[in-house]
């Protein structure tokens, strides 16, 4: 009887841990997800009215929140006038015909028309392009280009490039460059100077249309503003608001008969 | 019973430690998404140079006239990214450097054909977040000795791996285009 008495006393004891464990897990899972909670569902909010509070037309202005994107106003801009276009560099990204090439994040140090082709001088490689911005050839060090190229320009029939050190011209072919063991009075192609509305031209196609509200509010929820991490995240948090749920229904389950009339009648 | 006791009183001192580690798990999370760079296995320049052991000829190009545009096509499914394309041969053997768009960026490739097979395949630079797979010698060691058995198509089935599907399908694609071209020069 007494052996009895003891098992019962054990059992009961043992439910009262696991209430106990339940409890503790549900409020520091609470405690981790309020925060987040207030973000989705304030988010969530705001989505489900785009249209009705036009965040979709409302773009931002922030310097901050476009720099997060790489949508911020790079002060160095690299224009050159060529065949009467622009070719332009903002934040290594490089333009020609509002088009973006392909560049490895290497410098822009100039561009000239020779022969029909636009040759595009970049610190590591040189881009040959047609007048309508397709890419003919890129030549790169495998072609004996020299790298850290710091001038280009066009001399007696011959594309010169240099870098610093030493100057190089390539064949007629545009494939093999060849040292130049004097170099001629010659002058490298200069930057050209870029009107305030040129400028804006050139940080429209950078950014594009610019950046939404929406596009933002729907990065937060997602967590996407913080790249994949960010999405993983939120799928965490997103689980830990299940699990949550889950523990709290239960703990109502299994709460007395008295604290949950109590809670009714409350 | 107390067995069942012993291992509630366990979970609850795991409790301090499930905290951290789910800190941890957080930090980890958050650190991933920093993860991305460009990778070079190796210049295209030292490809080249170790084919022809250090002794490479000088370049030569192969302009993708309207003729040849409409076989690259097919092999591609789009048109190549460049109007001409650069090679190095000599004797049988010849070596390029092609690119294609695995999932959004390039990969760069060397390739050697020698006697209409190839004879290495490597990927040079990669710059994708995921599929760099490809770039071992279990997946690369499949093309060696692989030819053109019709027109485009490769002699043998290649197998993929799985999570890197469109690094494998751009490597096929150059690996066909890298033969059918070697296939011209030699005509020429």
């Amino acid at each position: 009887m007494k052996n009895d008495n003891m098992e019962i006393h054990a059992v009961s004891n043992n439910k009262l841990n696991y209430k106990k464990l339940f409890k503790i897990w549900h409020r520091n899972m609470g405690i981790m997800v309020a925060l987040f909670v207030l973000i989705f569902a304030m988010s969530g909010l705001c989505l489900n009215h785009t249209e009705a509070l036009n965040l979709d037309k409302k773009f931002i202005a922030s310097e901050t929140i476009l720099t997060m994107y790489g949508l911020d106003s790079p002060d160095n801009i690299r224009a050159f006038y060529v065949t009467n276009d622009w070719i332009y560099q903002l934040d290594n990204q490089t333009y020609f015909k509002q088009i973006k090439l392909k560049t490895d994040n290497d410098d822009l140090v100039g561009a000239i028309e020779f022969n029909d082709i636009i040759v595009v001088a970049l610190s590591n490689q040189i881009l040959l392009l047609t007048p309508e911005g397709e890419l003919i050839d890129q030549l790169t060090e495998v072609s004996g280009l020299p790298n850290n190229i710091t001038g280009i320009t066009s001399y007696e029939n011959k594309v010169w490039i240099t870098n610093s050190l030493q100057y190089y011209s390539i064949d007629e072919d545009f494939i093999n460059w060849q040292l130049e063991p004097n170099l001629p009075d010659i002058s490298w192609v200069k930057q050209a100077d870029i009107s305030a509305e040129t400028k804006q031209q050139f940080l429209q196609n950078y950014r594009g249309n610019g950046l939404s509200y929406e596009r933002v509010l729907l990065d937060i929820h997602s967590g996407r503003i913080f790249s994949v991490g960010g999405v993983w995240f939120m799928d965490f948090m997103a689980i830990l608001l299940i699990l949550m749920s889950l523990s709290g229904i239960w703990i109502w389950i299994n709460g007395s008969g008295k604290s949950r009339s109590k809670g009714y009648s409350n | 019973m107390i067995m069942m006791v012993s291992i509630l009183e366990l979970v609850i001192s795991f409790n301090t430690m499930v905290r951290k580690l789910l800190l941890l798990i957080i930090l980890l999370i958050w650190s991933v998404s920093y993860c991305e760079a460009l990778q070079i296995f190796q210049t295209p320049k030292a490809f080249v140079n170790n084919t022809f052991e250090d002794n490479p000829p000088k370049a030569k190009v192969l302009w993708l006239t309207k003729n040849l545009r409409p076989m690259v096509k097919e092999i591609l499914h789009h048109n190549y990214i460049k109007r001409r394309i650069q090679y190095w041969s000599k004797g049988s053997k010849s070596t390029w450097i092609l690119q294609e768009t695995g999932k959004e960026k390039l990969i760069t490739i060397g390739i050697v054909v020698d006697e209409d097979k190839i004879s290495e395949i490597k990927v040079l630079e990669f710059r994708e977040k995921r599929g760099d797979e490809i770039r071992h010698a279990f997946f690369t060691d499949q093309f060696v000795g692989a030819f053109l058995k019709s027109s485009t198509q490769l002699d043998r089935h290649i197998d993929g791996i799985s999570g890197a599907t469109l690094s494998v399908n751009a490597m096929k694609k150059l690996a066909r285009l890298a033969l059918y071209l070697d296939r011209i020069i030699n005509e020429k």
